[in-house]
């Protein structure tokens, strides 16, 4: 008689559930750009595909364990640079220079993390913010080691199974990536540590009278995410071939974080609208980076004053209407 | 000794403000005990204390024979003491469903290695959440509303949702702060067969009360405190004929 209320009522606004058609469509969009031939657009499709694993990352620091922080360009940028650096100068693998990169990024994390997350609301994003440019203009003055402010150029090519990974087949392997990330973050998400980091951002108290060690949580969803954002480093640094520190910059923290915000805080499907808006958006109206500044601040104030969850609430808005139309339409 | 949790000169200042001086007594193992005392008698502080969200200045607190001073909530959680806030504190973007998982999961280790690759260990895990969590559901009454946004509920059904939520957890010991307080009768009525219903199934419960009606039927032990202090301790009925505890709640 009890069985399954709780199976019945899993998938929340908070929480991700398995939705097949949305597998489906996310499949399918990624297989699309299979059929184009002209580079700047398979280019293009790689470039937003690689945000999108960012996007997906600060949202779950963002979005999901509630911290603002502002430094995920710093651990993109480790991520990006550890790696190329070790090819370029000491001719290591760029796949063992992804683990190292990997390995460095969560040890500085954790360091960082320990004594930031203890921080709340703004004291966080302003102390995350300081190490994001702490990191940029340490990168930008230790010129021998990281090249500066020309950053690197030469960086060898990804090779995978014998194959020189270019063109399309890095854009396959971008897509591939983004899907073993997407699948094993909602694994996550669906299970008790999902659980634990979405209640200790909804109320601390009660979810530590609930067993939940809150700073533990902190600094595990901090952590991960790093680790997340440094995978895209690693695939960004390795798809141009060059690194520069631009790429550890905060203002590039802000674009992704204008993307998360435009597609809704701690909901994965609006933030992948958000993030493709804004990635693939200017391209099609032709806009230079001025406009683009200016699109994505207006869009950013329309998201504020009538959208506040972001597409993806404006989206489950709609659909719940949607439900009671037909649910109304069903009696009457 | 039988006594599941201890306090043993408990005292708590907030600086110049002594809000518990001296506080002892014990809770037997299966006992339901209430907690009663006129506004700022320093209730609420002793249950903080014992939750673990504030450490003692001065005493000790024991928990099945372990010492717990100083110890913070979310280890004495994992130990067996649920609680239940007075102001509920659901997690607002959860269903009801998903606020008792989040009691109901075991925390003895974090899982996250399983849980991300969704091994057979972590959906074993996953099942006996779902099982606990279905229990305490069917225990109040909350199958109904088990889909909603909890933050969507009236407030008697999310202090219903908070019950359940510390009982899915299946604890040794459940605080409850204040639980009748703002509930209809029939609601009344569903959170007293449940507190017994959880008695009978071996949980000790302490709870703060200021309804005396609903104090006097469920409790086999009430403490009563005034001005930080002990004044009372035993049978219910010995509590109310006290002449400290009428003097305390009437003024001299």
């Amino acid at each position: 008689m009890s069985g399954g209320a709780v199976l019945q009522a899993r998938s929340s606004a908070s929480l991700p559930g398995r939705n097949p058609l949305l597998i489906v469509i996310a499949v399918l969009g990624l297989l699309l750009p299979g059929l184009l031939d002209n580079p700047y657009y398979i280019n293009l499709a790689t470039n937003a595909t690689i945000t999108l694993i960012v996007a997906l990352s600060l949202n779950l620091v963002v979005g999901y364990s509630g911290q603002f922080a502002l430094c995920h360009a710093a651990f993109y940028g480790i991520g990006a640079y550890v790696p190329a650096l070790l090819a370029t100068r000491w001719n290591v693998s760029p796949w063992l220079g992804l683990v190292v990169g990997l390995a460095f990024t969560t040890a500085i994390t954790t360091i960082v993390s320990i004594p930031v997350v203890r921080l709340r609301g703004y004291f966080l994003s302003v102390a995350t913010l300081a190490f994001g440019y702490f990191v940029e203009i340490f990168v930008r003055q230790t010129t021998e080691i990281t090249g500066g402010a020309y950053g690197v150029n030469n960086l060898p090519i990804l090779v995978l199974f014998g194959q020189p990974l270019r063109g399309l087949a890095y854009y396959f392997f971008a897509a591939f990536t983004l899907c073993l990330i997407a699948v094993l973050l909602t694994n996550m998400m669906r299970s008790g540590v999902g659980r634990a980091i979405v209640a200790m951002r909804d109320s601390p108290g009660a979810a530590a009278a609930s067993g939940i060690h809150v700073t533990q949580m902190r600094v595990l969803a901090f952590v991960i995410a790093a680790d997340i954002a440094a995978v895209a480093g690693w695939l960004q640094a390795f798809l141009d071939l060059s690194i520069n520190p631009q790429m550890l910059s905060p203002e590039l923290t802000f674009v992704w974080l204008f993307m998360v915000l435009i597609g809704g805080l701690g909901h994965p499907v609006g933030v992948v609208l958000g993030t493709l808006l804004l990635t693939l958006g200017p391209n099609f109206i032709g806009a230079a980076s001025f406009d683009r500044a200016l699109v994505v601040a207006v869009l950013m104030i329309i998201v504020a004053l009538f959208a506040p969850q972001g597409i993806g609430g404006l989206f489950d808005y709609i659909l719940v209407r949607g439900r009671e139309r037909l649910h109304l339409g069903g009696t009457a | 000794m039988s006594a599941l949790l201890s306090l043993r000169n408990v005292g708590r200042r907030f600086g110049g403000l002594a809000a518990v001086v001296d506080v002892d007594f014990e809770i037997a193992a299966g006992e339901i005990c209430g907690l009663i005392g006129p506004n700022g008698a320093g209730k609420s502080t002793t249950f903080n204390l014992i939750a673990g969200d504030i450490a003692p200045s001065s005493g000790q607190l024991f928990f099945a024979g372990r010492d717990i001073t100083g110890s913070p909530s979310h280890a004495n959680a994992r130990l067996g003491i649920a609680r239940m806030f007075q102001a509920v504190h659901l997690f607002e973007s959860m269903t009801v469903a998903e606020n008792i998982l989040v009691g109901a999961d075991r925390r003895d280790r974090l899982g996250l290695v399983s849980a991300v690759l969704c091994t057979s260990v972590h959906r074993r895990r996953e099942r006996a959440a779902i099982e606990m969590a279905d229990k305490a559901i069917a225990l109040l009454g909350l199958q109904d509303v088990a889909g909603q946004p909890a933050a969507s509920l009236p407030f008697g059904k999310q202090r219903l949702v908070g019950v359940a939520r510390a009982l899915a957890a299946e604890p040794r010991l459940l605080l409850l702060d204040e639980p009748a307080a703002g509930l209809s009768e029939p609601e009344i009525e569903a959170l007293a067969n449940a507190v017994q219903r959880a008695r009978t199934a071996g949980v000790t419960v302490l709870m703060v009360e200021h309804n005396v009606a609903f104090v006097m039927k469920l409790c086999d032990h009430v403490v009563a405190m005034h001005d930080g202090r002990k004044i009372a301790d035993g049978k219910p009925a010995e509590v109310q004929g006290s002449a400290a505890v009428q003097e305390a709640y009437l003024g001299t």
